[in-house]
C-alpha cells in the first residue's frame, strides 16, 4: 500500500523537460570541469559546455559537485533529486537545501512527496543531522499519512526515548497522538508534556496545540 | 585616587573641542595670540595635555591682559581649558574649571548642557557622588526637554544602584519607562532595570509585573529569560510559587542568551553617528554588557541547564503542578542529562514527592525502588526510605509507615534526622491509634531533641493524652504551652484542646477561664472564631441558648466555613425552640446572602424553609422570592439547588403556581414541561437538573423504567462538569447500575469533588463493586474500610462490610475478613438475611483456616435459624458436605 501510494504521488519528470542547472566540480585527479547538467546515464554525467559540446565524465571519477555560484537550488530541488546516481556527490549545502525543499513540501502537505524526497536525501547522506533531518521528516510523513506502524519503526529508529528532552516538538506531537491512539494515556501525556517542560520552554503553535490536546486529556484521566 | 574619565568619553570630548575650538580665534598682540592659538592648536591636533599646559600658561600670563579679562572671552577660556583638562584625565583640574565655569558664567548658555553632562560624569569618576548628583539633578531640571535627561536618570540609578539605594534608583528607572523619548527598545531594557532593582530591593512581585507587561519578542523575552531564574528563585522564598510558575515558563538555556546578547551587541555596534548617537550608543553597549556579565554570574550561581530543571521542579512542586513536576522528573531520569549523581538523586526525591502529590502510590514506589537499586550506598538513601514510609503514610497504611521508619530509626541511628523521624514515627503510632507506644517514644526523643522542638513533642504528648482519656495530665501540658509557648500557633491550638477539653467536661468556671485567657492572650487570633463556636456550642449544652445565639450570630457575619457551622447551629436552636417564624427569617436571609454572592450554598436553609413552610402551612417565599429564584435557577446561579428549591415548591404547589402564574395543577407536568423548555433552548445544564428530578417524582410514583430512561438520556447528553452534587450522584449511580463504561469515571469524579457528601459511602460501595469486577481487590477493599470506618451510620454500612469481609476472605486475608465479620456480627440492627450471609461467611472462614469445629456450629446455626432463606441454605448444605470430606 505505502509503495503505491508513493509511486502516484511522486511524479517522475521526464529528462527531456528538465531545464539543466549549471554545475561545476573536480574529478578525483583534479581536472576542472564545468556546465549545464544535460543528464546522468549508464554510469556517466553529461555536460553542455558553453559552445553547446556535450561533455560526459564518469561518475565514479568525479570528485566534486557543486552548482556554479548564484545557482538557485530551491527552484532546481526537483531536477537535482531526479539524478539519484550522483546524488550523494553533491555537497553539504545542496543537501541541507533538499532537506528545506522536503520541508516546504510537508508545509504545503505534499506527504507522500515529502517521505520520497527525505529518503532519498537520507540514503545519501553521510551528515548525521542531515540524515537526522531526513528520518524526522520521514517519520512525519508517515504518520500525516495514516501510516501509524511504518512511523513508529521510523521513530524507533530515531532513538527519542534515549533523551526525551532533547526530542523535538514535531516528533513528541507524534509519540503522544500514537500513544493516545494506542490506549496508552500515561505515555501520551508524558510526551504531550515534553516541549512545555523543557528548557527552554516551547511556544511554537504545535507545542501550544498540543499542550491543549494534553489539558484534555488530564482531565478525562 | 582619582579615576581617569573612560576612553569614548575622551573621544567625544575630542571630537566637541574640535569643533568648538575652530570658532576661537585669539584677538590682541602676537605672543598672546600665538599662545591662544596653540593651545587651541594642541586641542585639535588631540594633545589635550600640551592643550591644557598652554591653556594655565596662557592664564597665568596674560590674565590681567585687557582683551583676555573680557568676561566673553574669559568664559571661552575657563571652558575650553576645563574640557582640556578633562579630556587629559585631569578630573580634579577639569572639575574646578567647569565648576568655576557655570559658577562664573551662569548665563553661558551654548554647550552647557553637554558640560554639565562632562562635569556630573567627571564627578563621579573622582568619587565625588554626590557633587555628580547635584549636575544630574540640575541637569534634568535645566533641560527637561532633552532626550538625555533619560540618560542621565539612568546613570543616576546606576550610582544609586551601587550605593544599594534600590528604592531611589526604582523611582528613576520608573520616570525612565515612561519617557516618551526612548524607543521601545530602551523602554523595555529600563523595565528589565527597573525589575532588576526591584529584585534587589526585595520585592519580586513588583519585578515579575514588569515583565509581565512587556511583549513578547525581542529583548523583553532576553531579559525575561535572563532575569527568570533569581526571580522564580526569589518568588519560591517569598512563598509565592503560583508567580514563580510564571516565570519558570521563561527559562532559557546561557548559551542561547548569550548568543543573543552578543547579536544584539554586534547590532548595536555597527550603527554608530553623531556624538548623541555614540553616547547613547555607548550607553546601550554598556547595558548589555552589564547583561552578558550578570549572566555570566548566573551560571557561576549554579543556574545552568541542570540547575534550572531542579528549580523549575521545586516551583512545579510548590505550586502544586504535581503532573508537571511528576512527567519532568520522568523525563529528566529517563535521559542522559541527568548524567551527575547528586542531581538524579535530587530529581529521585522530586519524583517521589511529585507521584505522592498525585497519589501515584505504586509510582512513587517504583522511583524509590529504582532509586534503592541505583544508589545503594547513596548519602541520599534515608533520605528517600523516609519519602517511602512517609508515603504509605499518607495513604493511612499505618503499620506498613511505622514499619519502614523503624527500620531506618535502626539502620541509621547517627543520621542527622533521627529525631525527625522519631518525631514522625511517634506521630504516625499515635494515627494508628498506639497512643501509648506513641507517648513513650515522644518521652524518649524528648532528651536528646533540639530545644525548638520541645514545645512540639508537649503538644503531641498532650493530645495523646487527651486521646487516651488521661484529661488532667493532658491539661496540665496544654496549660503550659498556652502560658509558655515561644510559638504562637502551639499556644493557640493548646489554648482550643483546653477549651475543647472543659467543654467536653461541661465545666463553666474552667471553660470560661480558658475562654479569656484566650481572647486576652490573642486578641487578632486567626482562629478566633473557631473559639467563639466552641463559646456556642458551651453554652448551647449549658441551656443558655439566648447567649448561644449571640454568640453563633456573631460568627454567622463573616464569610468563613466557621460562620456556615454557626447558621446550621442558630437552625437547630431555632427548630428545637419551635420558632418557625425565626427560623424562616434565618433561613430566607442566609439563602440570600448565598444568591447574592453566588456560591455553592448549603441546602440547609432550603430544608429549614420546608420545614417551616410544613408547619406554618404557608409558602415560605413570596412571590419575588419564588420568581427571582427560579430565574436563578434557570441562570445556573450555583447557589440554588435545584432538588430542594422544587421540594419546596411541591410541597405548596398550588400556592406557588399562582405566584409564577402557571395554568400547570399538576407539579409534575410543569416541572416536565420546564424541562423540555430547557431542553429545545439547549440549555442543557439546567435541563439535566430539572430532569433527573421529573426521574425521581417519577421513581416515586413507581415507574421505574421512565425514571431510568430520562436518567440515561442526562448520561448521555449532558456534561458531567454541569451537573450539581445530587444530579451527578444520580447519573453515576445509573451508568454505575446499567454497567455504561463511564460509571467508574463519573463514581471517582463524585467522590473528588463531594468525599464529605451524605452520599459518599454510597458511591465508595458502587466503585468498590466496579473494582472488584475489574480485578482491583486492593483499591476495592481500600474503599470499603473507609465506608466501614468513617460512615457507620450510613444506611448501606452493613452491605459495605459485608462486601469488605468477602472481598478479604477472596483475597485469602483471613485474620482481617475474621475481624470485619466479627464486628459486622456485633451489630443488632442487621437484617436476618444479612445476619445469615454473615454466619456463612464465617463458616466458611473457619473451614479455610482449619478450624473444623466452629465452621460446623456456624452452619448449623444458619441451617436451624433461617431455613426459609433457600440460597444460603443450599451453600450451607454444600460447605457442610466438604466438612464431612474433611
Amino acid at each position: 500500500m505505502l509503495s503505491t501510494c508513493l509511486a502516484i504521488a511522486m511524479p517522475v519528470t521526464p529528462v527531456s523537460s528538465v531545464h539543466g542547472i549549471r554545475v561545476e566540480g573536480r574529478t578525483q585527479a583534479g581536472a576542472p570541469f564545468s556546465g549545464e547538467l544535460a543528464g546522468v546515464d549508464n554510469g556517466y554525467l553529461y555536460l553542455t559546455d558553453e559552445n553547446s559540446h556535450s561533455v560526459g565524465i564518469r561518475t565514479d571519477q568525479i570528485g566534486e559537485l557543486q552548482p556554479q555560484p548564484g545557482s538557485d537550488i530551491a527552484s532546481a530541488a526537483r531536477e537535482i533529486l531526479h539524478y539519484r546516481e550522483i546524488l550523494h556527490l553533491w555537497g553539504l549545502p545542496v543537501h541541507r537545501e533538499l532537506i528545506a525543499y522536503a520541508e516546504m513540501l510537508a508545509s504545503q502537505l505534499e506527504w507522500s512527496s515529502c517521505y520520497q524526497t527525505a529518503t532519498r536525501i537520507g540514503s545519501c547522506t553521510v551528515d548525521p543531522a542531515i540524515a537526522r533531518a531526513a528520518k524526522e521528516l520521514q517519520a512525519w510523513s508517515l504518520f500525516e499519512m495514516g501510516l501509524f506502524q511504518q512511523c513508529a519503526a521510523e521513530l524507533e529508529q530515531l532513538d527519542q526515548t534515549s533523551n526525551p528532552l532533547l526530542a523535538n516538538t514535531r516528533i513528541c506531537r507524534m509519540l503522544a497522538l500514537m500513544a493516545m491512539r494506542e490506549g496508552r494515556t500515561k505515555q501520551a501525556i508524558f510526551w504531550a508534556l515534553i516541549p512545555k517542560l523543557r528548557v527552554p520552554c516551547d511556544n511554537s503553535p504545535v507545542a501550544n496545540q498540543l499542550h491543549e490536546i494534553c489539558q484534555e486529556w488530564l482531565k478525562s484521566e | 585616587m582619582e579615576r581617569s574619565l573612560p576612553v569614548t568619553c575622551r573621544l567625544y570630548i575630542f571630537c566637541l573641542l574640535a569643533v568648538l575650538t575652530s570658532v576661537n580665534e585669539a584677538p590682541g598682540i602676537l605672543p598672546l595670540r600665538d599662545q591662544w592659538m596653540a593651545a587651541n592648536r594642541s586641542l585639535s591636533d588631540n594633545k589635550p595635555q600640551l592643550a591644557a599646559a598652554l591653556f594655565r600658561e596662557f592664564d597665568d600670563w596674560y590674565a590681567d591682559e585687557e582683551d583676555t579679562a573680557n568676561p566673553e572671552f574669559r568664559e571661552k577660556l575657563i571652558r575650553l581649558w576645563g574640557l582640556a583638562e578633562l579630556q587629559a584625565g585631569a578630573i580634579a583640574n577639569a572639575r574646578d574649571l567647569l565648576e568655576k565655569w557655570f559658577e562664573e558664567f551662569p548665563e553661558a548658555g551654548e554647550f552647557r548642557a553637554f558640560i554639565r553632562f562632562q562635569l556630573a560624569s567627571a564627578c563621579l569618576a573622582a568619587g565625588d557622588a554626590p557633587r555628580a548628583k547635584h549636575h544630574w539633578a540640575r541637569f534634568l531640571e535645566d533641560h527637561s526637554a532633552l532626550p538625555e535627561c533619560d540618560l542621565v536618570r539612568w546613570l543616576w540609578a546606576e550610582c544609586l544602584l551601587a550605593e544599594e539605594n534600590f528604592r531611589e534608583a526604582c523611582g528613576l528607572l520608573e520616570e525612565i519607562t515612561v519617557s516618551k523619548s526612548l524607543p521601545q527598545t530602551g523602554k523595555i531594557l529600563a523595565q528589565a532595570a527597573l525589575a532588576l532593582a526591584l529584585l534587589s530591593e526585595g520585592q519580586a512581585e513588583a519585578a515579575i509585573s514588569q515583565f509581565m507587561e512587556g511583549q513578547d519578542g525581542g529583548v523583553s523575552s532576553l531579559w525575561r529569560s535572563i532575569l527568570a531564574p533569581a526571580l522564580a528563585d526569589a518568588l519560591l522564598r517569598e512563598d509565592k510559587p503560583d508567580l514563580a510558575l510564571k516565570s519558570a515558563a521563561w527559562f532559557n538555556s546561557n548559551t542561547n542568551l548569550l548568543a543573543a546578547i552578543r547579536g544584539i551587541q554586534r547590532e548595536r555596534t555597527s550603527r554608530m553617528g553623531s556624538i548623541r548617537g555614540r553616547l547613547w550608543a555607548n550607553h546601550w553597549r554598556n547595558q548589555l554588557s552589564k547583561a552578558s556579565a550578570s549572566l555570566n554570574k548566573t551560571v557561576e550561581a549554579g543556574f545552568g541547564v541542570n540547575e534550572l530543571y531542579l528549580l523549575r521542579l521545586r516551583i512545579y512542586l510548590s505550586a502544586g503542578a504535581s503532573t508537571e513536576a511528576f512527567y519532568l522528573a520522568k523525563a529528566l531520569l529517563d535521559s542522559a542529562m541527568t548524567g551527575h549523581h547528586a542531581m538524579r538523586q535530587k530529581v529521585y526525591c522530586y519524583a517521589i514527592e511529585a507521584s505522592m502529590a498525585m497519589h501515584a502510590w505504586d509510582a512513587a514506589n517504583d522511583f524509590a525502588r529504582r532509586f534503592l537499586r541505583e544508589y545503594p550506598e547513596s548519602p541520599e538513601l534515608p533520605g528517600i526510605l523516609f519519602l517511602q514510609a512517609r508515603c504509605s503514610a499518607t495513604r493511612k497504611h499505618w503499620s506498613e509507615a511505622i514499619a519502614g521508619i523503624s527500620r531506618l530509626i535502626t539502620d541509621y541511628p547517627d543520621n542527622p534526622d533521627i529525631h525527625a523521624w522519631r518525631f514522625s514515627c511517634a506521630k504516625w503510632l499515635a494515627a494508628d491509634g498506639k497512643l501509648e507506644d506513641a507517648l513513650n517514644l515522644l518521652e524518649g526523643i524528648k532528651p536528646a531533641s533540639p530545644d525548638a522542638w520541645r514545645e512540639y513533642l508537649a503538644f503531641e504528648q498532650a493530645n495523646c493524652l487527651h486521646r487516651l482519656r488521661r484529661t488532667d495530665a493532658a491539661e496540665l501540658l496544654y496549660n503550659d504551652l498556652l502560658s509558655g509557648s515561644r510559638y504562637l500557633e502551639i499556644a493557640q491550638q493548646a489554648g482550643i484542646a483546653l477549651l475543647r477539653i472543659n467543654l467536653e467536661k461541661l465545666d463553666q468556671e474552667a471553660f470560661e477561664n480558658a475562654f479569656n485567657q484566650f481572647t486576652d492572650c490573642f486578641p487578632d487570633s486567626p482562629y478566633r472564631l473557631m473559639v467563639d463556636l466552641l463559646l456556642g456550642s458551651f453554652l448551647q449544652l449549658a441551656n443558655r441558648l439566648d447567649e448561644a445565639i449571640e454568640v453563633y450570630e456573631g460568627v454567622a457575619v463573616h464569610q468563613q466555613p466557621e460562620a456556615d457551622h454557626a447558621r446550621r447551629e442558630l437552625s437547630g436552636i431555632f427548630q428545637g425552640r419551635n420558632e418557625y417564624n425565626r427560623l424562616l427569617a434565618h433561613a430566607k436571609a442566609w439563602i440570600r446572602e448565598s444568591v447574592e454572592n453566588r456560591r455553592p450554598g448549603s441546602e440547609k436553609p432550603w430544608l429549614d424553609c420546608l420545614i417551616c413552610q410544613r408547619n406554618l402551612n404557608v409558602p415560605a417565599l413570596g412571590q419575588p422570592d419564588v420568581l427571582e429564584f427560579l430565574d436563578s435557577l434557570l441562570d445556573r446561579n450555583p447557589a440554588i439547588p435545584c432538588t430542594r428549591f422544587l421540594d419546596l415548591l411541591e410541597n405548596q404547589w398550588r400556592r406557588y403556581a399562582v405566584m409564577l402564574k402557571t395554568d400547570h395543577d399538576d407539579f409534575i407536568d410543569w416541572v416536565r414541561d420546564l424541562a423540555a423548555s430547557e431542553f429545545a433552548g439547549a440549555r442543557l445544564a439546567t435541563w439535566s437538573g430539572l430532569a433527573l428530578y421529573h426521574a425521581g417524582m417519577l421513581m416515586r410514583e413507581g415507574r421505574t423504567d421512565s425514571a431510568d430512561t430520562i436518567r440515561i438520556h442526562v448520561l448521555t447528553t449532558a456534561d458531567k462538569e454541569d451537573l450539581d452534587q445530587h444530579a451527578l450522584f444520580e447519573v453515576a449511580s445509573v451508568a454505575h447500575r446499567y454497567d455504561f463504561p463511564e460509571s467508574l469515571l463519573m463514581l471517582e469524579n463524585f467522590l473528588e469533588k463531594h468525599v464529605n457528601s451524605d452520599m459518599a459511602p454510597h458511591c465508595m460501595l458502587m466503585l468498590a463493586r466496579e473494582c472488584s469486577e475489574r480485578a482491583e481487590s486492593g483499591k476495592a477493599i481500600g474503599l470499603l474500610q473507609i465506608v466501614c470506618s468513617e460512615w457507620p451510620d450510613a444506611s448501606i454500612h452493613v452491605e459495605a462490610c459485608l462486601l469488605l469481609a468477602t472481598l478479604q476472605y477472596n483475597a485469602a486475608l483471613l485474620d482481617q475478613a475474621t475481624a470485619t465479620v466479627e464486628r459486622l456480627l456485633q451489630n443488632p440492627e442487621m437484617h436476618p438475611t444479612e445476619t445469615a450471609r454473615c454466619l456463612l461467611l464465617r463458616a466458611r472462614i473457619d473451614f479455610d483456616s482449619g478450624n473444623l469445629g466452629r465452621c460446623r456450629l456456624n452452619c448449623e446455626r444458619i441451617l436451624t435459624l433461617y431455613p426459609d432463606l433457600n440460597d444460603i441454605i443450599h451453600d450451607t448444605n454444600i460447605l457442610m458436605e466438604s466438612l464431612a470430606d474433611a
